[in-house]
């Protein structure tokens, strides 16, 4: 088969219905908060059965990117991520929403996940076997330095007060240590409580800490939820497309990192769509505008997360080693199928499944664009709409049900509205939840990280080595010291050039 | 009229709140007997304490100008209520099922969330909305998730 066989395959009316349905009930999943793709694609991979291996494949990538931007809609208009992935969306997306943009930030989103979706899958398609060698690439310490990166971002969301950022950092990560040690298995920190075993789970605290101080706010005011706008004002697409062009730069960077963390097992689209804003935060020339609705964050968190879905399906493909959560039960729904995963994949006679695969990839990523479109205005139009007496038992009832199927446990709910009075009474101290949110997430990886670098480091006898010698590892560390200190020295390069041309005049 | 500096009270009391549950945190470290368990955790505690302390010495030597902490509008009693519904709902699940606790909880803070007066037939609408929620999402979690939601042990 040639390259124009396997699109025409991918466009038959069956592969074109079942990747526009996946989409849509993926978008649709992905809003809920507490549904995650992983668990839309579970749940379809019995129906994939029936299916031929492409056409399965081409309904479980629909879903999964359909999912990720799904996500989006809750963190913009109720600021709270349906999926992880979109925790970088909820900083400058529902600032945007509070001030009445929320239609142009559900538009930009859609734009920028159409984007870093159709750069992922362009990866995907032309460079699978020589990027899967970045997977292997990454040992534990990488890990821990990626975490730290991500965590660098906590000096960006502390809103000038760096000190508060970071204790609210350590207070998130402290949070994770609860339970069971990951490398070790004891049990730590759970002062003989039999709810807290179980540890504190990193979606049910993201869902307390951002959903329900909201709700608290929302139910003692009478007014609405976010600003009305005056006039109808139709999708914005213009608009939106106007700032995505300007932003060209942000949104291909963002898509490339989105991709690379893509491919890293285990590290997943929040890490990526946190390492992009802290990127496309320290690059853009409105830097002090992050976290107050500034468009390039919106779309660096979308785009990122978005391109993760072709990065992750790389190493799956290529090594059988799933780069993502849903990629790990997409494997598994292909080994069942008989789909031997490998280099030869897309060589051998199987390879116009993966071909014909990423050309249903590429036509589900296309109709994301007006089933987005669609779905996100219908969604902002609801919730500015909506009475606040429907919104909020609305919401609240979400909160619950989408924090229980996590993990079928009602412990994680009381967690979750506990972990919500406490970020709200600390919002009002001037601990912002963000740092505390970021801790949380990234805590795990940054334990196992370290605990297994420190290991390797013992029996190799020389821990600084494995810590700071490591070319990979000083690459991320000199990008940490350039994410913390740039905008410090930029800023003060800024003051005296400008001192210099006012002396000059 | 440059404002006079003022302390942060309420950063200076949870910095003292955070030193305490660093303090917690290093003292059942002692328990664990694995090194993989505890020198993570222990580094944070640490940080987190050297941090608040820095923070309270920093406020206590120079006051900060704008104290940052927010202002509560609106009404507590609401708030309050929201929280005890919702944890209520949680705790009375396994007793009474999910559909139940349910119901219960939406029309609880749909009466909470509610600013303008009611008629019938806005409770008419607003009831038929809540009937139409809480079965919409037991059929989705329960029938098509397949979620292990909670039964009412009498049904």
């Amino acid at each position: 088969m040639s390259g124009l066989d396997f699109v025409v395959a991918a466009l038959s009316p069956f592969h074109v219905a079942i990747a526009l349905a996946g989409v849509i009930a993926g978008t649709v999943v992905g809003a809920l908060p507490g549904l995650t793709a992983t668990m839309a694609i579970a749940v379809l991979v019995p129906i994939t059965f029936s299916m031929d291996p492409a056409s399965a494949l081409i309904l479980m990538g629909a879903v999964y990117t359909g999912a990720i931007y799904g996500g989006a809609y809750s963190a913009i208009l109720l600021k709270t991520p349906g999926t992880p992935s979109a925790i970088a969306t909820t900083f400058d997306g529902y600032p945007m929403a509070r001030r009445g943009d929320g239609d142009l930030a559900v538009t930009l989103a859609c734009v920028s996940s159409v984007f870093g979706g159709l750069v992922g899958a362009a990866f995907l398609l032309g460079l699978a076997p020589p990027l899967a060698k970045i997977a292997l690439a990454f040992g534990p310490v990488e890990y821990f330095w990626l975490a730290i990166f991500g965590l660098t971002l906590i000096s960006a969301l502390s809103e000038g007060h760096l000190l508060k950022g970071l204790i609210g950092g350590c207070f998130g990560m402290l949070l994770t240590t609860i339970g069971v040690a990951s490398v070790s298995a004891d049990i730590r920190y759970t002062f003989g409580s039999q709810t807290l075993i179980g540890g504190i789970e990193p979606v049910a605290a993201l869902i307390g800490l951002f959903c329900v101080p909201v709700l608290i706010d929302l139910v003692a005011v009478p007014g609405r939820h976010l600003k009305v706008p005056t006039e109808t004002r139709g999708f914005r697409l213009p608009e939106a497309l106007s700032l995505a062009w300007r932003h060209k730069f942000n949104l291909v960077r963002s898509s490339v990192i989105g991709t690379i963390v893509g491919i890293l097992p285990g590290a997943g689209g929040s890490i990526a769509g946190l390492v992009a804003y802290s990127e496309a935060r320290r690059s853009s020339k409105r830097t002090e505008h992050f976290g107050t609705g500034e468009p390039e964050g919106v779309e660096a968190s979308e785009s990122a997360n978005n391109a993760t879905v072709g990065g992750g399906f790389i190493p799956t493909l290529v090594l059988g080693i799933p780069g993502t959560p849903p990629d790990a039960v997409i494997l598994g729904a292909l080994l069942v199928q008989g789909i031997r995963t490998g280099p030869k994949l897309f060589v051998g006679e199987e390879s116009s499944i993966v071909y014909i695969f990423i050309a249903g990839l590429f036509i589900a990523t296309l109709l994301m664009f007006p089933t987005g479109l669609l779905i996100g205005r219908y969604a902002y139009r609801f919730i500015v709409t909506v009475p606040k007496a429907l919104l909020v038992p609305t919401v609240a009832f979400m909160t619950i049900i989408g924090t229980y199927a996590i993990r079928n446990n009602l412990s994680d709910v009381v967690i979750m509205i506990v972990l919500g009075v406490v970020g709200w009474a600390l919002d009002r101290c001037g601990f912002k939840p963000s740092p505390i949110v970021l801790g949380l997430i990234l805590s795990r990886i940054a334990e196992d990280g370290f605990v297994q670098g420190w290991t390797i480091g013992t029996a190799r006898g020389n821990v600084v080595a494995e810590f700071f010698a490591r070319p990979i590892s000083i690459g991320i560390i000199v990008f940490i010291f350039v994410s913390l200190f740039y905008p410090v020295i930029a800023r003060r390069w800024r003051i005296q050039q400008e001192a210099k041309n006012g002396h000059e005049t | 009229m440059a404002t006079k500096p003022e302390r942060d009270t309420p950063g200076i009391v949870l910095a003292a709140v955070f030193i305490l549950i660093g303090a917690v945190f290093l003292y059942d470290s002692a328990n664990l007997l694995d090194p993989d368990s505890f020198v993570f955790p222990v580094a944070i505690c640490v940080v987190m304490i050297v941090l608040s302390m820095a923070f309270i010495a920093w406020n206590l030597i120079r006051p900060h100008p704008d104290v940052e902490a927010t202002a509560v509008h609106g009404s507590t009693p609401r708030r309050a209520g929201l929280v005890v519904v919702m944890l209520a709902s949680a705790f009375v699940m396994p007793y009474v099922g999910f559909v139940v606790s349910g119901l219960g909880a939406f029309v609880a803070l749909m009466l909470l969330a509610m600013f303008e007066p009611w008629s019938w037939s806005r409770a008419l609408i607003y009831g038929v909305v809540c009937l139409a929620v809480v079965s919409g999402f037991y059929a989705v979690f329960a029938k098509v998730f397949l979620v292990p939601l909670p039964e009412a042990p009498f049904l």
